[in-house]
């Protein structure tokens, strides 16, 4: 950073990106992965309410990989419990108005 | 029946092992049983031997098939949580409890002391000589004293050794083999009934699980059940029992086409290689597993242990050679090299199998087929039989 | 203001139950403490935790008083997301180094909104919830984090600027850098916690790698109200576990990984998550699979019996092997010592590992300080001077020196902080004369 100054002055942020070499790959990869699953999570519940193991059929995925993106929406609101079925809770989409 | 607690146990059994086993250091978790792929059921192992051993239930440990169920895979020492070694305890126990099923006292000596087990190897040994050098002086035509000019020129094992001769004497040597590995057979099936003398079995299934025998004698198949790493050393022991048993029918019930009197070359040599070869392989292979000591099977080696794969990879090495005599008809090196197989094999056949390491052919498949017939009568629903229990109070 | 003076009296390395209870005891005799803490909140293991033994009283309740007391103590000057780097010898005290790292906001200004958690767009497993539960790149450490501070954590951020347009507060700073800090202290206690046995530890156990076999710092959290499920759900697939497992001495008296001895808490913990798994879930049936219950604290033996009363089982044997089943059930394959002597493999739906106390620091290299065969601080003179180490002026307390329960963790924490005020008047460490007033 010494050697080359920059051209312009930069944003923070973009400072902060330069000094960690931007995003790794991997992580750009699960980013796109988690957005990929959100919305496919989103599809399943958008037909009502779902089990884990129905999401994760519905999305394709193992069901320990579709809890932890189920409990991630849920830990940030966009999804909630709506009753139990057999032993296994059903998730909601959250709606919108309440 | 009472047990009687021997409080020496622990020490006693110290003396059938080499990796200084300490008995005390368990403190009977389970996980040894839970780590071993062949325990079953009630059929559990290696901690309630660890128990009896700790305890000092010399009877129980008796009365128990289960060391002889085990083939040290070394799962349970691997994973023991007190580093107490349970798998070589094991071997200890089969080691011990072979002395206990030998009436003579003979086997216990030969573990323990070397002097008794090189004293009668070397004795049997000079025994062998002796035949061949001692016939000659009373004027018998057998042995040295058969040499005559024709058979110094080219190889006369028929005025050496005359096939009928060695025939009986083979006979000799399989009656008493029979004798011996028989009655300690029968011992083992008397005190491990005892044990389970609460379970009672039928004839039905003492007769219809006896093939157990042949299959578990010939296959050793439950080793298979054990860790995966374990198939190799399988299929090189089941190698080893075919080129064994082969040699050993070879000599015994073919002698007459299997001992050629010239240079000629006969079909049953083809056999004798098969069993020389395997014979000599699986030997190599498990002497340099001693040595390399990798596998916890081979970590820890008895003297006896290697007796066993030396003395049969001298047998087959002194019988290739005396062959390839024979062959190339070089008539003293045959002669000379017939004592030296003999002086290793009859030792061999004599000392160590009824009363050492050899016997596990006998009691590995024994424990296979008294377990198969309790789980069989069990199955069948058989009762328990009620077993009085009398309390320490009243007896005298 | 200058947020790190340069003189205290003593440093506290850890700010755990133990390193609070030694700062607050040093602090309340009027000495100036430091107190520094690695992660961005202190509280420790405690305040993750979900109830306490044998009281059952909620573990944060508890914890997050003395939090506040220690960040609000005037004496005590708290210092998180910062490292001990180096702690030499230097006159009378001790020239200490350490590695502030950076949080990338002014934590002085940040007010714990929270908006920029919100703003963030990634999430990724939570530390918090030893990975169960999801957290974002910018986050608040959870609920109960002194200081209610944010944190970026640069390795998982995308750069997307978000957090600081919608920051109220306009405190972010993506330009900090890590910063090295040098003080002066009189006397050291070392009180870095512990770290529970590492779940690959023991390869039949799954090597880590079979979700429905959990960790019981994990099973905290999900018995936790603020857990990352919010109820006892099995991380698998979701389901309401009926039949739990706990393999007892999972990860201690276990020559064969290295732990050879025993970790003190696991019996109780385990009994008591297992008696509030009782309480959780609808006709779950528990099961301690152990060797032997060591129930020896003060009302440990009634908890015990407590347990075993509300219908938590107890069967005896140690576990050798567990395997994975088609639909993430679990089979445990073990010898019952009490039932025939009999092998049995035994279906359960959800296996935690009770597993043991390991140190989460091993200080040697920096402070001279010997370890004992355990790993733990070596205690020169256990009976009598439990919290003095090998170095003169250097104390240890809480499961650094050896693994403990919460009580004794506080008492030896007292212990320590006496010592260390002992050893200062000792040497006649002239702290009060050279402080700085510290604004209140």
């Amino acid at each position: 950073m010494d050697e080359q100054p920059t051209p312009r002055p930069q944003r923070p942020i973009e400072i902060l990106r330069a000094r960690h070499g931007g995003i790794s790959k991997e992580l750009k990869e699960y980013f796109n992965e988690r957005q990929r699953l959100k919305k496919a999570i989103r599809a399943a519940l958008a037909e009502g309410p779902r089990s884990v193991p129905e999401i994760a059929r519905a999305c394709g995925i193992p069901p320990p990989k579709a809890m932890w993106h189920v409990m991630a929406m849920r830990r940030y609101g966009e999804v909630v419990e709506a009753g139990e079925r057999d032993d296994y809770v059903l998730y909601a989409l959250k709606s919108k108005g309440a | 029946m009472e047990y009687r607690v021997n409080l020496a146990l622990p020490a006693e059994l110290n003396r059938f092992e080499e990796a200084g086993l300490n008995i005390a250091k368990c403190f009977n978790c389970g996980t040894c049983t839970a780590m071993c792929s062949l325990t079953e059921g009630e059929r559990s192992f290696p901690r309630r031997m660890i128990r009896y051993a700790q305890l000092g239930l010399e009877e129980r440990l008796l009365e128990s098939a289960e060391p002889w169920l085990c083939y040290y895979c070394g799962e349970c020492s691997k994973t023991c949580p007190r580093e107490a070694q349970p798998g070589e305890l094991m071997m200890a126990l089969r080691r011990w409890l072979t002395t206990k099923y030998d009436f003579t006292g003979l086997s216990r000596r030969l573990y323990l002391s070397h002097a008794w087990e090189a004293g009668l190897l070397a004795g049997v040994a000079l025994l062998v000589l002796a035949l061949f050098l001692l016939p000659g002086w009373l004027g018998v035509p057998f042995g040295f004293a058969a040499i005559t000019p024709e058979a110094a020129e080219h190889v006369r094992l028929d005025l050496f050794a005359p096939r009928h001769v060695i025939h009986i004497a083979d006979w000799v040597l399989a009656a008493f083999l029979l004798v011996f590995l028989g009655v300690n057979a029968i011992r083992m099936i008397y005190y491990v009934r005892r044990g389970h003398r609460d379970r009672q079995t039928r004839l039905s299934d003492w007769l219809g699980q006896a093939h157990q025998l042949i299959v578990h004698g010939v296959t050793q198949k439950h080793w298979r059940g054990c860790e995966k790493e374990e198939r190799r050393r399988w299929l090189f022991h089941v190698l080893l029992v075919s080129g064994y048993a082969t040699m050993f029918l070879l000599v015994v019930v073919f002698l007459g086409s299997f001992q050629r009197d010239d240079a000629d070359f006969h079909w049953t040599a083809l056999f004798g290689y098969y069993a020389t070869a395997t014979l000599m392989g699986v030997t190599l292979a498990f002497m340099r597993d001693r040595v390399k000591k990798r596998a916890e099977i081979s970590k820890y080696s008895h003297v006896t242990d290697w007796m066993f794969l030396v003395l049969l990879f001298l047998t087959s090495l002194s019988g290739i050679l005396l062959h390839l005599a024979r062959l190339l008809d070089l008539p003293w090196p045959t002669y000379v090299l017939y004592v030296v197989h003999l002086m290793i094999a009859v030792p061999m056949l004599v000392v160590e199998v009824p009363f050492g390491k050899w016997l596990h052919l006998v009691f590995r498949p024994v424990s296979e087929y008294l377990t198969a017939v309790a789980h069989a009568s069990e199955s069948r629903g058989v009762q328990k039989a009620t077993v009085r229990v009398v309390p320490a109070t009243q007896r005298p | 203001m200058p947020y790190i003076h340069d003189r205290y009296d003593a440093l506290v390395i850890g700010g755990g139950i133990a390193g609070m209870q030694a700062a607050l005891d040093l602090g309340e005799q009027g000495f100036d403490v430091l107190l520094v803490e690695k992660g961005p909140s202190i509280g420790g293991v405690m305040v993750g935790l979900n109830k306490v033994f044998p009281t059952l009283d909620c573990s944060s309740c508890i914890c997050t008083p003395r939090m506040a007391e220690s960040a609000h103590h005037p004496r005590i000057r708290l210092q998180t997301y910062t490292e001990v780097q180096a702690v030499r010898r230097d006159g009378a005290g001790f020239a200490v180094e350490l590695l502030k790292k950076p949080r990338y906001l002014d934590e002085t200004a940040c007010i714990g909104c929270g908006e920029c958690e919100l703003a963030c767009p990634i999430e990724v497993p939570h530390e918090f919830d030893y990975g169960l539960g999801a957290r974002r790149a910018i986050y608040i450490p959870h609920g109960n984090a002194i200081p209610q501070k944010a944190v970026l954590s640069v390795e998982d951020c995308v750069f997307c600027g978000k957090c600081e347009k919608v920051c109220p507060a306009d405190c972010m700073d993506f330009t900090q850098l890590p910063e090295r800090v040098t003080t002066m202290v009189g006397a050291v206690i070392v009180a870095t916690g512990l770290e529970i046995t590492p779940m690959d530890a023991k390869p039949h156990y799954g090597r880590g790698l079979i979700p429905n076999v959990m960790s019981p710092l994990a099973m905290e959290r999900i018995q936790s109200s603020n857990g990352p499920y919010g109820r006892v759900l099995r991380p698998a697939d979701g389901k309401v576990p009926r039949s739990i497992a706990y393999v007892q001495c999972a990860g201690s008296r276990d020559r064969s990984i290295g732990i050879p001895y025993c970790s003190r808490v696991c019996c109780m913990y385990a009994l008591k998550q297992a008696l509030l798994l009782r309480h959780y879930i609808h006709d779950v049936e528990v099961t301690l699979y152990y060797m032997d219950i060591r129930a020896f604290g003060k009302g440990y033996e009634q908890f015990y019996r407590r347990a075993l009363a509300e219908g938590v089982k107890v069967v005896k044997g140690k576990v050798g092997r567990i395997t994975e089943l088609e639909n993430y059930d679990l089979s445990l394959r073990v010898e019952l010592l009490d039932e025939d002597q009999r092998l049995v493999e035994r279906r359960h739906e959800l296996v935690v590992l009770s597993q043991g106390l390991i140190p989460a620091w091993h200080p040697s290299a920096i402070l001279g300080i010997e370890e004992a065969d355990d790993h733990f601080i070596k205690a020169p003179d256990l009976k009598v001077a439990p919290s003095v180490t090998t170095v003169a002026g250097t104390f240890a307390a809480g499961v650094a020196a050896g693994p403990k329960d919460i009580p004794d963790a506080i008492v030896e924490a007292g212990d320590a902080a006496m010592a260390a005020a002992n050893y200062l008047a000792a040497m006649g460490w002239n702290g009060t004369a050279a402080r700085v007033p510290v604004p209140a």
